[in-house]
């Protein structure tokens, strides 16, 4: 009786390892089932994802994509890297070192759209490339203009003084001036990047290698900070700074009760979705663009910075039809402007019209360089999760903000040994 | 095998009713927990393939380079001196419960029903409760106190208070359910006595009911060490670690999930587990009859 027993385990133990090497797709046809890890959960909402997935299906006949959205990506993806098995299609995760990318991605370099495609280098590591972006995002301010005409300003600020008078115009109107989310996390990511527009470098992060101290006042990490901060302490942000308001804040500002945020031209198509759930109408015609003013000589600059990248799991069985949906997705629909991005293929053009006002007063742009795996790697070992914003929420939070800015140069300095 | 005798047969009864749980026990709790202890002396980064053996340095570094990690253990002895306050709290309620008074069995179920709650949708509820405008406000408001209203959460000298009476609130029904089983014990014939040669109640609670259900206090105050000690999910999901309330377990799982440094996790979750076993020693060596009756 025992004897039977275990040859039954033993066989249904190989039966179940050799089962997915029958699943395995290495003939390169473009058919079966492939799972896509997204963060547009907003697709899902409005249905655009089923549609996509229709039409690919329909040119591909076989095919079967399975859309599942995950809500914070850069926390929740990392465990599913660790079980091994991440889907077929997903973003390419960029807290990771690009020396990491050979280990959890598949090259997909041999797509077509690599000529044709933004951003390409940033996700190429040893000639082989691992990502392609949806699209390319200009960092500016997003404001609401039905609110400004409230609040009684007339025109968009330019100097550092000009918005921070507007922002006392806006909290005497009783609307909320510059939503910062500081509660939910990740907007605070918005101060990483700007510090290359104090830096006026996009290569500024490698240079912050160097440097012993960036997060000084005077430098350009420390002004990024101080600039938030000085936001912070004047008021002009939302009070209630520790919860999680983030899908509220989009409805303020596609209603009106709030004036601006700093975030990018994808928030637009969210903020207008946010807006007409409640009702309103021509939500888009409110909403507006400008580059933050971060000094006082009158012309800002715009970061143009890449936006998540699509790539292929290494460990996906279905590589040739995970490689079609990136094709398909990123060169035959319009998933980049309906996200608000400018679209990563250069042959498709920007079509929303805050890009189009933003960009056509001709500001200065300055193109985000790629952030080494070395300052990646210094980031996490001076316990700074960078584009994740916790530690600069607990910078602005600090009640002793000089020691805690000297705490963090000292943690930077340790980590690269400046 | 011999299966026609009693004795084999009641060794495989016996033998077949413990295989389930004892599987379950070593997959999901032993071999975790020693996978945990291999972990602490590599350097894993939660992703890749290979794990390198690195010792103890781990434990080097928390100790030596990077005490400021330990840092947020202080947020303990909060909870520590809430939990305290708590068994305070119970006790009053166990031993007025315990009287028998009309009604005594609701209030126990009233001041209970809180521990059944599951403590994720507590701390949610708590949150929206103790925001700026949110229900704390609106209630005080409607009782005429709107001039007192404070910022529960956003000062960082009140938030710790807020979160303390968070976890009381909730945790107060089970140390009453303990502390009033321990007071069934108690014999009924010494209160009669001492109230024949004119006691008063402060002094029977001194001298009859506390000598007795000491120990079940004792035991209370190991639980509120490694309560407090262990605390995660009220700090987590009301404020999210701002304003200085990261506790330890938090860290861990920073140092875990978003700097991938699961090596150094799991050292400082041994650590945690090496505290919590030193306090548990410490308290049998204090308190002798503090054994669980």
């Amino acid at each position: 009786m025992s004897i039977s027993l275990r040859t039954l385990l033993a066989a249904s133990v190989a039966v179940i390892a050799a089962g997915p090497a029958f699943a395995d797709n290495a003939d390169g046809q473009i058919s079966g089932d492939i799972t896509f890890y997204t963060h547009f959960a907003n697709f899902v909402d409005n249905g655009r994802w089923d549609d996509w997935v229709a039409e690919f299906e329909a040119k591909y006949p076989g095919t079967n994509v399975d859309v599942v959205a995950v809500s914070n990506y850069r926390k929740d993806m990392p465990v599913r890297f660790a079980s091994g098995d991440y889907g077929d299609v997903l973003n390419v995760l960029d807290n990771l070192p690009p020396s990491d990318y050979a280990n959890y991605y598949a090259p997909i370099g041999d797509l077509a759209l690599r000529d044709t495609h933004q951003f390409v280098d940033r996700y190429t590591v040893d000639g082989e490339v691992y990502g392609y972006v949806y699209g390319v995002n200009a960092e500016a301010v997003v404001y609401n203009k039905d609110a400004f005409e409230r609040a009684g300003i007339t025109s968009v600020p330019t100097t550092k003084t000009e918005l921070l008078a507007a922002c006392e115009m806006l909290k005497s109107a009783g609307i909320v001036p510059f939503q910062i989310n500081m509660g939910a996390g990740w907007p605070m990511q918005q101060w990483d990047k700007a510090a290359l527009l104090f830096a006026n470098d996009g290569g500024y992060y490698e240079q912050a290698l160097t440097q012993a101290d960036p997060y000084a006042p005077e430098n350009a990490y420390g002004q990024s900070i101080s600039f938030v901060e000085e936001l912070f302490d004047a008021g002009c942000t939302e009070p209630d700074y520790t919860a999680n308001n983030w899908d509220q804040s989009k409805t303020l500002l596609g209603a009106g009760e709030a004036g601006m945020w700093f975030l990018a031209n994808w928030s637009v198509p969210q903020a207008v979705v946010a807006g007409e759930a409640l009702g309103l109408e021509n939500v888009a015609d409110s909403l507006g663009m400008f580059p933050l003013p971060i000094n006082d000589t009158g012309t800002p600059a715009v970061l143009l910075n890449p936006d998540w990248a699509l790539g292929v799991s290494a460990n996906s069985d279905n590589i040739p039809t995970a490689k079609a949906w990136i094709e398909f997705l990123l060169t035959e629909t319009d998933v980049s402007n309906e996200a608000g991005f400018i679209p990563g293929d250069t042959r498709i053009e920007p079509t929303m019209p805050q890009l189009v006002e933003l960009l056509a007063t001709s500001p200065a742009t300055i193109e985000a360089g790629t952030p080494s795996s070395d300052f990646k790697q210094a980031m996490a070992d001076a316990r700074l999760d960078f584009m994740t914003g916790t530690y600069i929420r607990d910078l602005v939070l600090a009640e002793d903000g000089a020691a805690a800015l000297a705490d963090v140069n000292a943690r930077w300095a340790a980590a690269t040994g400046n | 095998m011999n299966f026609s005798s009693a004795t084999a047969q009641r060794r495989l009864v016996i033998v077949g009713f413990l295989i389930v749980p004892l599987t379950l026990l070593t997959v999901f709790s032993l071999y975790p927990f020693f996978q945990l202890i291999w972990f602490s002396l590599t350097d894993w980064d939660g992703l890749s393939p290979n794990k390198t053996f690195v010792g103890l340095e781990n434990y080097r570094r928390i100790f030596v380079e990077d005490r400021a990690l330990l840092l947020p253990l202080v947020n303990s002895a909060y909870y520590f001196v809430g939990a305290l306050l708590q068994l305070a709290l119970a006790t009053y309620f166990a031993v007025i419960l315990s009287r028998g008074l009309p009604a005594s069995n609701m209030f126990r179920m009233i001041l209970f029903l809180p521990f059944l709650l599951n403590s994720v949708a507590v701390s949610i509820i708590f949150r929206d409760f103790l925001q700026l405008d949110g229900g704390l406000d609106a209630l005080m408001t409607l009782v005429g106190l709107g001039a007192y209203t404070q910022e529960w959460v956003q000062n960082p000298n009140i938030v710790k208070w807020s979160l303390m009476f968070a976890s009381i609130w909730r945790y107060l029904g089970f140390m009453l359910l303990i502390t009033y089983g321990a007071l069934q014990a108690v014999p009924v014939d010494q209160y009669e006595a001492a109230r024949i040669e004119g006691a008063s109640e402060w002094q029977q609670f001194r001298f009859i009911t506390f000598p007795t259900i000491a120990p079940i206090l004792g035991l209370q105050v190991i639980l509120a060490t490694v309560g407090s000690l262990e605390v995660f999910d009220v700090p987590f999901l009301i404020t999210g670690g701002a304003n200085g309330t990261k506790t330890f377990i938090m860290a861990t799982l920073e140092e875990a999930f978003e700097f991938r440094r699961v090596g150094l996790a799991a050292a400082m979750s041994i650590i945690l587990l090496s505290i919590v076993m030193v306090v548990i020693a410490l308290q049998r060596l204090l308190f002798q009859r503090g054994a669980v009756t």
